[in-house]
């Protein structure tokens, strides 16, 4: 795949700027921030409040809403990873590697919430914080593949070498998303299967799992406009940074 | 129920601490690149001519 050589920072002269509060993108970005925020409170209603108690599983299961919204979007982070680094392959240009790097964070964030909340509903219904569970072990080892991708970012010196290493991470480490999604049906697994999906649930658990995810999926696009916006400033300050000695 | 509240607890500090962390940086960048600006600006201003 031939790579263009070219600098990873934002082009000379573009200067990142910031929107005024009446201008249409200032708008747009509290409109944006005021829906994501009501969607997560309304999934945070329906999952604790609104949703049936489970009869087996009691209030536990209430855990179960948030944990598929976190481990959907640590899945989609990964995949916007991998896609953008496909691109960042081919064609070369920077803001596919900044779109890699930031959902790569997210999904860290995401899946690190992930292990820890399935964890907790562990504990009462398996009776231990942690197995080594195929569901479990493939997730952890998502986990480290992604804190390897972000390890790497930190420690590679040369731009566009870092970049190009990265990609490659990014894309092989995809593979273990759905290993981690079909581990239940393939090996003998302690985790439950896709209920949902099977129709093992009743309405009102079906509608807070799929208004949960929604939630969760909105506030990963607001996160991942935040975290490209950072990515633009840092770029933007990097490139008027005095070179060294000029001091 | 205890386990519960510790989930949501978990996540929901997890997340506004991550937003906390994002909102943070997106501004102390903001406030360094307009240092940046105004000194990249000032080297670019010729000095004075004097008469």
């Amino acid at each position: 795949m031939a790579l263009r050589s070219q600098s990873l920072t934002t082009a000379p002269g573009v200067t990142e700027r910031r929107p005024s509060p009446g201008s249409s993108r200032g708008v747009g970005d509290w409109l944006f921030t005021g829906v994501t925020t009501a969607l997560m409170l309304v999934a945070l209603w329906m999952a604790l409040i609104w949703a049936p108690t489970e009869a087996v599983q009691g209030a536990p299961q209430r855990i179960v809403y948030f944990h598929v919204g976190t481990a959907w979007v640590a899945f989609l982070a990964f995949f916007v990873v991998c896609v953008a680094s496909v691109m960042f392959l081919i064609r070369g240009t920077p803001v596919w590697d900044r779109v890699a790097r930031s959902s790569a964070e997210i999904g860290v964030v995401y899946t690190t919430l992930v292990l820890i909340g399935g964890a907790i509903w562990g504990k009462p219904i398996w009776g231990t914080w942690w197995s080594w569970d195929p569901r479990l072990t493939t997730t952890l080892i998502l986990w480290f593949i992604y804190i390897g991708y972000l390890m790497l970012r930190a420690y590679v010196g040369n731009d566009n070498q870092r970049a190009r290493f990265a990609a490659v991470v990014g894309i092989v480490g995809f593979v273990d998303v759905p290993i981690v999604y079909y581990s239940v049906e393939w090996w003998r697994s302690l985790h439950p299967v896709q209920s949902i999906v099977r129709g093992q649930t009743t309405w009102e658990m079906t509608v807070t799992t799929i208004l949960a995810t929604i939630a969760f999926t909105v506030l990963y696009a607001w996160m991942l406009r935040q975290k490209l916006q950072i990515e633009r400033l840092r770029d933007r300050a990097a490139q008027l940074q005095p070179a060294e000695g000029q001091e | 129920m205890e386990y519960l509240i510790a989930a949501y607890t978990v996540i929901i500090l997890g997340l506004i601490g991550y937003i906390a962390w994002l909102l943070r940086q997106k501004l102390l960048l903001r406030r360094e690149l307009a240092v940046l600006e105004v000194q990249r600006k000032s080297e670019r201003t010729p000095p004075p001519v004097p008469f």
